[in-house]
């Protein structure tokens, strides 16, 4: 029989109603545990989780864990019933470090205002933070996983700025045992030459003052709809209609994270001009600091209603049908709590070196 | 031959209380062990996963010969006796540990990067630990050089090499293509006992996921597994089952190449594909057979029920089938446990709902994707029936206490693996938009 955990102030209700999902999934962190989803509000500074456990059987052995024993045993009993948070749980503060970690592996909101992280660094972060939990984690090869993704950490930590030297000393350490002891070859650290492919790339020309503007707007893009670290969280995707010889144009422009481009050659971005059945879709290919793309379209085009004006700009894989606007006020939750993230000397190194 | 688990007997509501989870009285047993068990722990002191797996419960607990220390949940009386089995063990553990830290040391000497060290070396440092006690600074070296060697030499690889070249020869192919010809000709199918084995399935998958041991016992004595096999040979009923993409099973081709991207599906592989799907890419064989004696081994299982050698296998092979129904879109008449987790696994899976829900080009699933979401119950047999055979070829049994996890285990490699497929194909555009 299944159960979930919700967290109210310092009590735990225990229900075996169906969980509904009221949290925004772009500021949720959430662990894939043994028989149980944990999710925590990402830009919350909340120390339990709640669940959703599908296996309470299998949950058993590690619920104590993270809420404790009474928790634990009234979830074994199948009590629908509040019971009082614990002054803490062995493991709650690790379980939560790798869902934080993994939330920004997901959704970090990089743009032009909040510097991107390091997807080495912080995948050899995941990997000794799922290393500490890995008894409770669903996935029996989620710490090989993260490894095979962390095996450029050494180069990247070795790019860390003075002050964090030391931090990034210890993290190389410990990545190094624990790939030594799985059987994981880490890349030997090299100088870094990551900028070049973006100094080069931002030489290339635009067409987007060719020709004569007969219209132009703006539209977010939502988080969900980009790989995260693609497009920058925190500028809109911009659209002009312009006359060239003649003929009008759709350009679409929408401004890149910083350091996408060396983290993926192309995205797969398309963007989407008016209603589906004008079919005007774009793809859009990296162009400097920004994924651009442009197509002639019908004359009618330019015709069409203000309110038809519309433009999606997704990786059709994440989102193949639009999905109604993210709220504003999660989005602003998200980035702020980033941007805190960059000095906290709790935060991962990911984040800090970031910020330095 | 071992005692399989028995059922635990239905327990009152006041017993179920007492009843202490079995990885809480592993890691409470566990924790007292203290610094000395580091390098077989995890971050935070636990045993690791595969040190419960490899060394504590076939080695330590050892839950097939103690089936009162299988259950997901144990009473009081056996809780004692797993930690005291765990406390007890304590010198031989600690050696363990310290024997892995200088076996790595040894793999590091001998440049040697293929593997996984925990999954190779943690029984080897246990016999070790066992016959030897803690590494003696003057010996340990040498002892450890030798050991990984050694786990080398057992390599799958070797015997590979060794059984290539008899299927390659001319005149020890034609002998080997005749003990198949011979096997396929005495095949028949197999009457099980008179016995309900539906209700036993039945049983055995609704204990799945709960406090109980899944009896295996009766369904293995009564040859259900067996029995069940002689539908395979229905026209098109192994092929519904994903196992082959023939009308009927046929005689396999011994067969003398192979490769890993290229393996036709398990019925319809030939005897050395079916042998370099589990010899190829390191993985050990503990077995005490030759190479020889692998391959005129495998050549008799290819013509038995499932084409399996063990009857254990044969009802595992029969229990997924039958419980890989939840993975189809359909209303299930008399679901178990194990229907119902299976079926929760597969529906949380976003990518999963996409697909059932939109036009195929609507979803955003690349298409070898979403076939492989619209057939995952063909899918998940041929996993499952590649995972016994490595077994067998192993020589590894699985318990009723290893039935969920085997049956769970499977889809979740499904899943993972198609997360991961997913994942590549997102930033490349596998599919456009249009």
């Amino acid at each position: 029989m299944s159960m979930s955990i919700r967290i109210d102030g310092d009590a735990a209700t225990l229900s075996h109603a169906a969980p509904s999902a009221d949290r925004a999934v772009i500021r949720t962190a959430m662990i894939e545990a043994r028989g149980a989803l944990l999710s925590w509000d990402a830009t919350a500074d909340e120390r339990f989780p709640d669940a959703e456990i599908h296996s309470p059987a299998e949950a058993a052995g590690w619920l104590a864990e993270i809420y404790g024993a009474e928790i634990a045993a009234a979830v074994r009993s199948g009590e629908e019933r509040a019971v009082p948070l614990p002054e803490g749980a062995e493991l709650v503060d690790a379980a939560r470090r790798l869902a934080s970690l993994t939330w920004a592996t997901d959704w970090w909101p990089a743009g032009v205002y909040t510097p991107a992280l390091d997807g080495a660094i912080l995948a050899a972060e995941t990997a000794l933070a799922a290393h500490a939990v890995e008894h409770l984690l669903d996935d029996e090869d989620a710490v090989e996983r993260a490894l095979r993704d962390a095996v450029d950490a050494p180069s990247a930590l070795a790019g860390a700025p003075p002050r964090l030297r030391p931090d990034a000393a210890v993290l190389v350490d410990a990545l190094a045992a624990l790939a030594d002891d799985l059987g994981v070859e880490l890349h030997p650290a090299m100088i870094a030459s990551a900028e070049d492919d973006w100094a080069l790339a931002a030489g290339a020309r635009t067409s987007l003052d060719e020709g004569i503007e007969i219209g132009h707007g703006s539209a977010a893009v939502r988080w969900a709809d980009v790989p995260a670290q693609t497009v920058a969280a925190d500028s809109d995707a911009q659209w002009s209609l312009r006359h060239v010889n003649g003929v009008p144009h759709l350009h679409v422009s929408v401004a890149a994270a910083p350091g996408a481009a060396v983290t993926r050659a192309t995205a797969g971005l398309w963007a989407r001009f008016g209603p589906e059945s004008l079919d005007i879709d774009v793809p859009l290919h990296r162009n400097g600091t920004a994924f651009t793309g442009a197509a002639p379209v019908a004359a009618s085009v330019a015709l069409l209603p203000l309110e038809e004006r519309t433009l999606w700009v997704r990786d059709p894989i994440l989102a193949p049908l639009p999905g109604a606007a993210e709220d504003e006020d999660d989005r602003d939750a998200v980035r702020e709590h980033a941007v805190l993230r960059l000095d906290d000397p709790g935060a991962s190194l990911a984040e800090r070196v970031a910020g330095e | 031959m071992s005692p399989s688990a028995t059922p635990s007997d239905p327990v009152s509501a006041a017993e179920a209380s007492a009843m202490v989870p079995r990885a809480v009285v592993i890691q409470r047993a566990w924790s007292d062990l203290g610094e000395s068990v580091a390098p077989l722990s995890n971050g935070s002191g636990r045993p690791l996963a595969r040190t419960v797996k490899l060394v504590l419960d076939p080695l330590v607990i050892r839950p097939v010969q103690n089936p009162h220390l299988a259950g997901s949940a144990l009473a009081p009386d056996a809780a004692a006796e797993l930690a005291g089995s765990i406390t007890d063990s304590r010198a031989e553990l600690a050696a363990t540990a310290e024997w892995f830290v200088v076996l790595k040391a040894a793999r590091r000497t001998l440049r040697i990067t293929g593997g996984n060290p925990q999954e190779k070396y943690f029984q080897r440092c246990f016999e070790l630990a066992r016959s030897l006690g803690r590494p003696d600074p003057s010996t340990a070296e040498q002892t450890a050089i030798e050991a990984v060697q050694e786990i080398v030499q057992a390599d799958g690889e070797n015997h590979l090499v060794r059984i290539r070249e008899a299927v390659q020869d001319a005149a020890q192919a034609e002998l080997l293509h005749a003990s198949l010809v011979a096997a396929w000709a005495t095949r028949a199918p197999t009457a099980g006992d008179d016995i309900d084995s539906a209700a036993l399935a039945f049983d055995a998958l609704d204990a799945c996921g709960t406090d109980a041991v899944p009896n295996l016992h009766g369904l293995v004595d009564a040859r259900a597994g067996s029995a069940a096999a002689s539908g395979l040979e229905d026209p098109g009923a192994a092929r519904a089952l994903g196992l082959t993409t023939r009308d009927q099973p046929t005689m396999p081709e011994l067969g003398a190449t192979a490769s890993k991207r290229t393996l036709p599906r398990p019925f319809d592989r030939s005897v050395f594909e079916r042998l370099f799907a589990v010899l190829s890419g390191g993985s050990s064989v503990e077995t005490d057979l030759d190479a020889d004696e692998v391959l005129a081994e495998e050549i008799l299982r290819t013509a038995q029920a499932w084409e399996l050698a063990d009857e254990r296998s044969r009802v595992i092979m029969l229990l997924g089938s039958e419980a890989s129904h939840a993975l189809e879109p359909v209303d299930l008449l008399r679901p178990t446990n194990a229907h119902r987790m299976l079926r929760g696994r597969w529906d949380r899976e976003a990518y999963v709902r996409r697909v059932r829900r939109l036009p195929a080009d609507a979803s955003g699933v690349p298409e070898a994707i979403r076939d492989d979401v619209h057939t995952v119950r063909q899918g998940y047999l041929r996993r499952l029936w590649v995972r016994m055979h490595g077994r067998e070829l192993r020589g590894q049994r699985t318990s009723g206490s290893e039935l969920w996890d085997t049956l769970d285990g499977i889809l979740r490699s499904v899943v993972m693996d198609q997360r991961h497929r997913l994942k590549l194909a997102i930033g490349r555009g596998a599919e456009g938009a249009a």
